[in-house]
């Protein structure tokens, strides 16, 4: 499994990138976000999923997974984003301490 | 303006606007508010604009309405109420701090600019603070405010920076002016704007003029241990940190540098950087308070010389124009200066 989580925006404007791939995790983790992944619809999503109008201030995200094959990327703005795909990213920032 | 804004709380359902109106002129406090609330979005949802409202304004001045609560660490908002206007302080900093920024924000554009609340029609002031898990951040969501605690390794929590809240009440106000579109260089104006703002209410509220004032956004939000001051340098664009897992500050202070990027909606707190310069060469020039002039002008451009879709040149111009009309020619020669320097003509 190969994920990339790349956040910019927020007030601080800083950019925040995180990558683990070739068996960075266990078993048990990549269980843990296929599951997240499968409730997001992660791999049924649109490749951008943007607000009509941005939010100020917010986070804009893009998150890559590859898995046994399945690939995706979305570039997203945190305030459209469900809360599913949300519990996702928290996950991802969690295995990677971002 | 966008309704989305504007919270309705009619007191009785939808009432005739008669009724409104009767109301908004003999009902106690919360109900006149109310019904002036109502009346005016009724009335941006027909198309007319400061007509019946205009008449009626009896919402009082100086009149904070401020709501605080916790979002008890979840992203769903605004959470359970913690704190109203008449409440006394809780056992929670962070509402407390939320609070008194709230209120001195208020009080800088009611007194300085003759602004009552984000709206200009007394619009309460909802805060929610303990949002999310270690969110390092903060934002105006277009109804209210929303604190993150930071994740204490890289930010601490966000309620105790008064430029913070100044900047994100701002946005509303610049939402409800300009609507400077988020993102290339439009968006880097509505973000400076927001950094000039929120700079200004905490250099009035510690009562330092120009040359005194750090003019860092984000001043103690870093949390110990990491090498960096603030979010942003006004003075020096670029300076504010430098750090192993935060990066260095990419702001530029100068179009030469100008950033091009598809992150951060075209890099609008980036490119901030360039007219965040020019306004503090613009108030250091000027001298004495940073908001007596160069803040009323840009204050002055944000309300009526500048476009949804400006430019930095277009933001130049403006603010140029309203330098001319608010101080005379001298001080217009000052503000195209600064804009010349950091080579926006």
């Amino acid at each position: 499994m190969r994920i990339v989580l790349e956040r910019s925006g927020g007030l601080a404007g800083m950019r925040r990138a995180a990558r683990l791939e070739g068996g960075a995790l266990g078993p048990g983790d990549e269980e843990r976000v296929r599951e997240a992944a499968a409730r997001a619809g992660f791999f049924g999503l649109p490749a951008e999923l943007r607000a009509p109008e941005p939010e100020p201030d917010r986070f804009c995200y893009r998150l890559e997974i590859e898995d046994g094959g399945r690939e995706m990327s979305v570039r997203f703005d945190e305030c459209v984003a469900s809360e599913a795909l949300l519990e996702l990213v928290e996950l991802v920032r969690d295995l990677t301490g971002t | 303006m966008n309704l989305r804004h504007r919270p309705l709380h009619p007191p009785h359902g939808i009432l005739p606007p008669h009724i409104l109106r009767r109301l908004a002129h003999q009902g106690d406090d919360e109900e006149r508010t109310a019904a002036v609330d109502t009346l005016v979005a009724t009335e941006r949802f027909r198309g007319e604009r400061h007509s019946i409202s205009d008449a009626l304004r009896d919402v009082p001045a100086g009149v904070k309405r401020r709501t605080l609560y916790d979002a008890e660490h979840k992203q769903r908002l605004p959470g359970k109420l913690v704190r109203g206007e008449k409440d006394p302080p809780t056992h929670d900093a962070a509402v407390n701090e939320a609070f008194d920024g709230l209120g001195a924000t208020y009080d800088f554009y009611e007194e300085i600019m003759e602004r009552s609340s984000i709206d200009d029609r007394g619009q309460r002031l909802d805060a929610s603070v303990h949002y999310g898990r270690r969110y390092d951040n903060a934002f105006w969501n277009g109804r209210q405010m929303v604190f993150g605690d930071g994740d204490g390794k890289l930010f601490q929590g966000f309620t105790s920076c008064l430029e913070v809240i100044g900047h994100e009440l701002s946005h509303g106000v610049i939402e409800a002016e300009a609507a400077l579109v988020y993102s290339d260089q439009p968006g880097a104006l509505n973000e400076s704007f927001a950094d000039v703002l929120g700079v200004l209410v905490k250099q009035w509220k510690m009562r330092q003029e120009a040359a005194e004032a750090s003019w860092l956004i984000g001043e103690g939000l870093l949390a110990k241990g990491v090498k960096g001051v603030a979010l942003r340098s006004m003075k020096a664009p670029g300076t504010a940190y430098d750090d192993p897992r935060l990066g260095k500050d990419p702001q530029p202070a100068t179009m030469k540098d100008y950033v091009q990027t598809e992150e951060d909606n075209g890099g609008v707190h980036i490119n901030s950087g360039i007219p965040n310069h020019a306004f503090y060469l613009a108030a250091m020039k000027l001298g004495g308070h940073a908001w007596e002039k160069a803040g009323r002008i840009w204050y002055h451009a944000l309300c009526n010389t500048l476009a949804r879709k400006s430019d930095f040149t277009g933001a130049a111009q403006a603010t140029a124009m309203s330098a001319r009309a608010l101080f005379g020619a001298p001080v217009e020669v000052v503000v195209q200066a600064a804009w010349a320097e950091v080579g926006v003509s």
